[in-house]
């Protein structure tokens, strides 16, 4: 009698044991709705990366099951961006998130991605016109502002000052430049832009812009580089043996050769756009808008300005906003 | 003084003394030996460990050497000699060596170790890899390096806080001369600054006893990076590193410590990982050990201390037992036995020595019983022989004889009488000759003879041999006296009374006391005989008075022979025979 009492309580237990895995399977089950994110980047230098990382993460802490598909160019294109947005379309991945190197270029294929019910983000830069549902970035033409205000509390409010920026079909740098611009003409005359080129994504090329400007104007007072390659400002610099008591440098972004510019003192300051938060914020809103729910259109994250007295705080990677 | 003696010479400390001498020469041998070799074995196992360490050091620090290696040839490579050989404007110069070295930075110098790199032209322009290009006086610290590396390249040299001009924390550089490989002519120097906790970080990773550091000093014993104050004060001036690649060595300080040094060369440099630490404090387990085998040893040594008392507590207790117990004995308690039997060997001694002391006590106790009757018996016998009723009855009859003229008769019967109560007496002797003996009872035959006249008759055939001899007295009238009122007075028409008396086989005298009396039953005389054989003592005879039995104990006593005493027959109606049997003793020397 007492074998089949085992035998009994054997089964009982075994029976349990399948009914309480089935449970728990049907709520994993539950919980594991699966997303699959494109991201397509214009390039992966760090300030992408930084991005990605951030987006990473949020995909891995997140409660949905989420997959993201993360691309970006060989060279700065947006025709190749487009291709990949079409091969996106094609796979019905449930979400896009891109960063267009050229907004008018891309925003047809945009319009068409969300035509084809997947809902798409734009980050870093805008493409307006386009059906896209939210921007994550900053507010470039108020960020070219503040620098303008920066600069100018620097120069004691005169001076004379040169300008290089990044390919102008980026909107985001063509608001920054106007912010910066506009700023000065408005509030302070008696500050000069000497010179104002803009130059496609190769170092060369935009060394040489620089070099020649320089050349041009050797009695300039500040270089002004409104987009990522401030390392070429840096290393001119150097050459040149200046640092900020010979002349300044004000650079846009946190690579680590500009953080480093900072410390080593050929950098004033550099405007950073804690852009490691926009990768939680894409991967947060695409599955917002998968579930059905809204997002704001604009969605303008915090910008900085780092410079020798922060930059202790800020060394080794940018802040994450709270 | 001779207590305390005794006590030494006793079995219980014997005993104990063996135990504890054997075991505390067992422990500390067992001690001395474990610890010396422990000491040996623990002394290489730390000296062994320092080597590691010094070596796992020593591999880093080769590292850091190889990074060098790969930073020399990128200073040796074509931007730095463009850059150096340029005159005039070097901007484009300068600009491609600033791209190389970011480039460079990126992909094959890591951050962790490498805190600059210097490159200098001999014509005042300095270049490094934070500032870029300046002039070289522009930067104390770049004039600093740049005079350091000119006057000793191929050197690790340390800088230390006070001697850093630039007022910071100072700094570790190593300094090359770059040299045109096709002149041969000094074109530059280049120098490396390490961050400033490249070193000190892996020095400090390895722990080198309580006190003791690890350090990275050059051939001449000079300490560049760390600190040891030990070594300092162990390394006498103009020391110099072995020529092993590895090695250790053991100095002493100034209060004689031993002090434990360990090298590890970093190979092509002139740098050696040095590890210093006094001895002792890598054998801190040595301290707990042998603090453990001292207790150890202790503790055992105390351990069998009072086992041994146990154990010889125990075994000598039945000695010291049955001492105090003889002790006892001999002073007149003859039960003082052993109460407790040991189970082992002793025991069969204590067995032994109770059954002796209870031999002992039976022993006296007969002999004091046998002294009582003896008295008793002598009492007795005196007053047999005084006889005080015969002596009356005697008397009596002597006055009636008298009396009726019969003065012969009277006559006869005094001199009976004198003789019997002479030779009864015979001076308070208890051997007598046979012949007085028979005289003794003859004369009582006449008297009663006389008196019972026509009731008893008497006949006494002794043997010719017997009177010589010596023979107990008293033996025979009482058995006669017996015989006459037990056995004759009873019967009617009276009886007869015959003495025999004849030697047997040489060795005994024998008497057979016969008369024809009313004899006694079968079961009567068996009893009789057995009580006899047996020496039984009674003072209640049956009503024989003085009797068989007391007649029987004095023979016994007196010869002290099994064989001797009475034996009785009789038939009843018919007649009694008492047999007395005695050891023949020569006559003459008894009367002593």
């Amino acid at each position: 009698m007492k074998g089949k009492t085992t035998k009994r309580m054997l089964e009982a237990i075994a029976l349990s044991c399948v009914l309480i895995t089935a449970v728990s399977l049907e709520g994993y089950a539950a919980e594991a709705d699966e997303y699959t994110f494109g991201v397509i980047f214009p390039g992966t230098t760090d300030f992408f990366t930084d991005i990605s990382k951030g987006a990473q993460e949020e995909a891995a802490a997140s409660k949905a099951g989420i997959e993201l598909i993360m691309e970006a160019t060989a060279k700065f294109s947006a025709e190749d961006q487009a291709i990949i947005l079409e091969d996106m379309i094609k796979k019905g991945v449930d979400g896009i998130a891109i960063a267009p190197s050229d907004s008018e270029v891309l925003t047809p294929y945009i319009d068409k991605a969300v035509d084809a019910g997947i809902p798409v983000i734009c980050f870093d830069t805008d493409a307006e016109t386009s059906k896209r549902a939210e921007f994550i970035g900053t507010d470039n033409y108020t960020a070219g502002q503040a620098m303008a205000e920066e600069l100018s509390r620097l120069l004691g409010g005169k001076g004379k000052i040169l300008i290089e920026n990044g390919p102008l079909t980026q909107a985001g740098l063509q608001l920054r430049q106007d912010g910066l611009i506009d700023r000065l003409t408005e509030k302070y005359p008696e500050i000069e832009v000497a010179d104002c080129r803009s130059s496609t994504a190769n170092l060369t090329a935009y060394m040489d812009d620089i070099e020649a400007m320089i050349n041009e104007n050797p009695d300039f007072s500040a270089l002004v580089q409104l987009d990522a390659t401030g390392r070429a400002g840096i290393r001119i610099f150097k050459a040149y043996g200046w640092d900020k008591e010979d002349r300044l440098l004000a650079v846009f972004d946190d690579t680590l050769e500009i953080l480093d510019g900072i410390r080593n003192g050929q950098a004033a300051f550099t405007m950073s756009q804690c852009q490691r938060d926009w990768g939680t914020q894409i991967v947060r809103k695409l599955l917002d808008l998968s579930e059905g729910r809204d997002v704001p259109e604009m969605n303008y994250s915090e910008y900085r300005i780092i410079d020798d007295r922060n930059i202790d705080a800020y060394y080794g990677g940018p802040q994450l906003k709270p | 003084m001779s207590h305390l003696i005794k006590k030494i010479r006793s079995v219980k400390f014997q005993l104990i003394l063996i135990f504890l001498a054997f075991s505390v020469v067992s422990a500390s041998g067992i001690a001395g030996i474990s610890l010396s070799y422990l000491f040996r074995a623990e002394r290489e196992m730390a000296v062994d460990q320092a080597v590691r360490y010094s070596e796992v050091i020593g591999a880093r620090a080769q590292i850091l050497v190889e990074n060098t290696a790969k930073i020399y040839q990128w200073v040796n490579g074509r931007n730095v000699r463009i850059f150096l050989n340029t005159d005039g404007d070097k901007f484009s110069a300068s600009m491609a060596l600033i791209n190389d070295m970011a480039e460079y930075r990126t992909t094959e110098l890591t951050n962790q170790t490498i805190e600059n790199v210097y490159v200098f032209d001999r014509k005042g322009t300095a270049y490094d890899e934070k500032t870029g290009v300046h002039t070289s006086d522009r930067s104390k610290k770049s004039r600093q390096i740049e005079t350091i590396v000119t006057a000793t390249p191929g050197r690790l040299i340390a800088i230390s806080k006070d001697e850093d001009q630039s007022g910071e924390n100072g700094f570790i550089i190593y300094g090359m001369a770059i040299m045109e490989q096709t002149t041969n002519k000094w074109i530059g120097s280049a120098a490396i600054e390490f961050k400033n906790d490249a070193f000190e970080s892996f020095l400090n990773e390895q722990h080198l006893g309580k006190s003791g550091s690890y350090f990275i000093a050059d051939s001449n014993a000079q300490i560049l990076v760390g600190e040891s104050q030990i070594f300092e004060q162990v390394s006498a001036p103009g020391h110099v590193m072995p020529a092993d690649n590895s090695s250790y060595e053991l100095l002493e300080d100034a209060t004689g410590r031993d002090v434990l040094c360990v090298y590890k060369h970093v190979p092509n440099t002139d740098w050696w990982v040095c590890g210093c630490v006094y001895l002792h404090e890598l054998m801190h387990q040595m301290e707990y050990i042998r603090m453990l085998i001292l207790l150890g040893t202790i503790g055992m040594i105390l351990g069998s201390a009072c086992i041994s008392f146990l154990v010889a507590a125990k075994l000598a207790r039945p000695i010291t037992r049955m001492k105090e117990l003889m002790l006892d004995a001999e002073g007149g308690n003859l039960d003082a036995v052993v109460t407790e039997i040991s189970p082992n060997e002793f025991g069969v001694l204590e067995k032994q020595y109770n059954r002796m002391l209870t031999e002992l006590k039976k022993t006296l106790e007969t002999h004091k019983q046998d002294q009582e009757y003896l008295q008793k018996a002598k009492l007795k016998s005196l007053q047999a022989q005084i006889a005080p009723h015969f002596l009356y009855n005697t008397l009596d009859t002597i006055i009636w004889l008298v009396a009726v003229n019969e003065n012969e008769k009277a006559i006869e019967m005094t001199e009976n009488l004198a003789v019997f109560f002479k030779t009864g007496l015979s001076n308070g002797l208890d051997w007598i000759s046979v012949e007085k003996e028979v005289e003794h009872v003859k004369s009582y035959l006449y008297i009663q003879q006389s008196r019972y006249n026509d009731i008893l008759t008497c006949e006494t055939y002794i043997d010719s041999a017997l009177p010589g001899y010596d023979m107990l007295k008293m033996t025979l009238q009482p058995i006669v006296e017996n015989a006459i009122y037990h056995g004759i007075k009873n019967k009617s028409g009276g009886g007869k009374i015959i003495i025999n008396g004849f030697l047997e086989n040489e060795e005994y005298l024998i008497f057979d006391i016969i008369d024809t009396g009313i004899g006694m039953e079968a079961g009567m005389v068996d009893r009789l005989n057995e009580s006899m054989r047996s020496n039984a003592q009674s003072y209640k005879d049956g009503g024989m008075g003085f009797g068989l039995y007391n007649v029987n104990r004095r023979i016994r006593l007196y010869y002290d022979d099994p064989a001797c005493g009475l034996y009785v027959t009789s038939h009843l109606d018919e007649g009694t025979t008492v047999r007395i049997r005695l050891k023949r003793i020569k006559g003459k020397e008894s009367h002593v």
